[in-house]
């Protein structure tokens, strides 16, 4: 087989330590971010790791594709810091408001117009929306084999093919599978490193190459909110309705008011 | 988007889990979910109970009991374990037949897989892991948690049918049984898998379902965090459960350190739900994603020594104090209640 070529799909995120902090807006109903600055998706930063480290064995070539706004551009230089050959931004003003659907079908044509590839590594799900479908949609829209909650993946270059272990709902399952093929990973797929100095030096030589719709010849139908079937209507804050009273006192007189109230909720087993 | 004739999408389709003894719990929680939603809708509504697997005719009853009206199901020997690729021809199939104006998948991994799957083949809106689904002026309305359940969002899909939603499980209860209610029962054929050639199924392994008390179920439900701070340090936490007769759950950290090795103790967005009338947190900071998992507990009690910890905005009763000092008397104290 030629050089693998191996593409992962980035998503720049607020990040998940400022979650607690975001609010929505009483008056406006509009989201506020408190503060949190982008960072490269956790589990993408996984599914990086395990292409950076098939590129150390077999010398694959590794494009990072990101539907993202123009100012998460930190986040794609630090994807070609940590060694990815070439990075993709689909950027775009009527990319905005896309649901799921509408993001992998952006993803497939980004990653077709760009070439073909052996095999998509993403993560399972993100930090801030979490919902575990891009994967399993975007494997879709590519027509090819699709595996999310992946915990490893090797490719005997001699035959091409994949070897994938994949969580289900009681277990794992191992698939050898003909490429191409998608996976959405987990963290137990690898260990994520830290970008090296030199290649820090190097990131800003590589290609960052942004497209539009018009240039993945997108059908406009499909992309942004226009292709989203989902809306989003209110957006509300979670209340906390807990009392939040602290206890004071000596151990002893708080674990007997620990147990006052096991006995009234009834939890204490009179085994 | 293109124009579809969203009259001709009728009734409710529920997809879950069946295990080799019958349904999963949180497919009969669904079904309990959908018969909510029936008695909410004007028209008369059929709840379909969508079934994918090999040799299982012998366990549907309970999909009727729990308020199926209709079972549409595929038994084939090339679904008798989990493939990806074919669980969303079958689905896709069944909703092909039956369809359905609501579809409601369980966000395990693999309802929630194969619901996303199906959803983009047939381009419509999926919303992932909704908390409340109602009908609000006519309008279908399912709640979303984001930024790990710091935010709720309503999601509407006005244009596309089915609508469907994934619901994690604990989060909606099933009905009482009832062994009156019955149904119909439709079978139909697995349509060819377009990838058998290329995915060769090397091993299966399926986990030992463990002994611990189930999280889900459990009145009081006790949570360990990173605070706790080494394995010998765990077996506290197991004491108390044990004395207690609590189940068990853990953060992430906590599971990371290995101090807890069934993946499925974990509480949060990652996790699993727990709605316990007692929650105890145990060295827990209390970040989003942990406690969206613990929102619906009756009461919670949060043991941290950081006066600044989250956790106490999210605590009926805080402590703060070094849980070394509190935990072990505790035990204590309900072991000798138990002996004297
Ligand atoms: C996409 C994503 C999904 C996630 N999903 C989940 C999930 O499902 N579940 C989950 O739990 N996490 C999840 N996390 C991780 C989550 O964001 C937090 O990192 C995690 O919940 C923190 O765990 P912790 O409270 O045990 O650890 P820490 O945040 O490190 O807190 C430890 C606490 O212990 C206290 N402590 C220390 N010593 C003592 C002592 N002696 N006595 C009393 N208190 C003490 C400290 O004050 C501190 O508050 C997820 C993260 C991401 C990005």
């Amino acid at each position: 087989m030629n050089i693998p070529r191996i593409a992962v799909c980035v998503k720049p995120v607020p990040d998940p330590a400022y979650y607690d902090k975001i609010t929505v807006d009483r008056t406006t109903k509009r989201l506020q971010r408190g503060q949190a600055p982008t960072i490269m998706n956790e589990l993408d930063r996984y599914a990086l790791e395990k292409a950076l480290q098939l590129k150390e064995t077999l010398q694959a070539e590794i494009t990072v594709f990101s539907m993202a706004p123009s100012n998460s551009r930190l986040v794609l230089l630090e994807a070609l810091a940590l060694g990815s050959d070439k990075v993709v931004l689909l950027n775009d003003i009527d990319f905005a408001g896309a649901d799921t659907l509408a993001t992998a079908y952006t993803l497939a044509r980004g990653i077709t117009h760009t070439g073909t590839f052996d095999i998509v590594l993403m993560g399972s799900e993100s930090s801030d929306g979490g919902t575990e479908q891009v994967a399993a949609q975007l494997g879709e829209m590519l027509g090819i084999p699709r595996f999310t909650h992946v915990t490893s993946v090797s490719l005997d270059s001699q035959s091409g093919r994949f070897d994938i272990t994949a969580k289900h709902d009681t277990g794992v399952n191992r698939y050898r599978v003909q490429g191409p093929v998608l996976c959405g990973v987990t963290r137990e797929i690898a260990t994520p490193r830290l970008p090296h100095l030199r290649n820090i030096r190097h990131c800003i030589e590589k290609p960052l190459i942004t497209l539009d719709s018009k240039a993945i010849e997108a059908d406009p139908q499909r992309i942004g909110d226009k292709g989203s079937p989902t809306k989003a209507g209110a957006i509300y804050n979670r209340e906390s309705t807990r009392q939040g009273i602290m206890l004071q006192g000596t151990p002893d007189g708080i674990t007997d008011r620990i147990l006052t109230e096991m006995r009234r909720l009834g939890v204490l087993c009179q085994a | 988007m293109e124009i579809r004739d969203l009259s001709s999408y009728q009734g409710i389709l529920v997809f879950g889990k069946m295990l080799p003894g019958g349904p999963a719990e949180g497919f009969l929680e669904l079904l309990g979910e959908a018969s909510r939603l029936k008695a909410q809708m004007t028209a008369p509504v059929r709840i379909t109970a969508a079934c994918l697997g090999s040799s299982m005719e012998a366990y549907l009853a309970p999909l009727f009991h729990h308020g199926a009206d209709h079972v549409c199901y595929i038994d084939d020997s090339r679904l008798a374990t989990y493939q990806p690729h074919r669980y969303t021809e079958g689905l896709f199939a069944i909703i092909q037949q039956v369809k359905p104006d609501i579809v409601l998948a369980c966000a395990s991994y693999e309802g929630g897989e194969v619901a996303s799957a199906v959803a983009a083949r047939l381009k419509t809106g999926l919303a992932a892991h909704s908390v409340s689904l109602k009908f609000v002026d006519g309008e279908f309305i399912q709640v979303v948690p984001a930024f790990a359940g710091k935010i709720y969002g309503d999601i509407l899909c006005p244009d596309t049918r089915p609508r469907m939603s994934t619901i994690k499980e604990g989060m909606f209860q099933k009905l009482p049984k009832d062994i009156t209610h019955t149904g119909t029962m439709e079978r139909i054929k697995l349509p060819p898998c377009g990838f058998d050639e290329r995915i060769e199924l090397l091993s299966v392994e399926d986990e030992v379902q463990g002994t611990e008390k189930s999280l889900t179920e459990a009145d009081f439900v006790i949570g360990g965090g990173l605070g706790i701070g080494g394995s010998d340090k765990w077996r506290f936490l197991e004491q108390l459960a044990e004395v207690t007769g609590a189940a068990l759950g853990c953060t992430r950290p906590a599971l990371d350190q290995h101090w807890v090795h069934n993946e499925k103790s974990m509480i949060g967005t990652s996790g699993v739900i727990v709605k316990p009338k007692l929650y105890l947190s145990v060295g827990i900071s209390g970040a989003a994603h942990h406690v969206c998992g613990v929102n619906d507990a009756e009461v919670t009690i949060a043991i941290n020594n950081d006066p600044n910890a989250t956790i106490f905005s999210h605590a009926d009763f805080g402590i703060c104090e070094d849980w070394e000092k509190i935990i072990p008397l505790l035990i204590d104290k309900i072991s000798m209640r138990k002996e004297g």
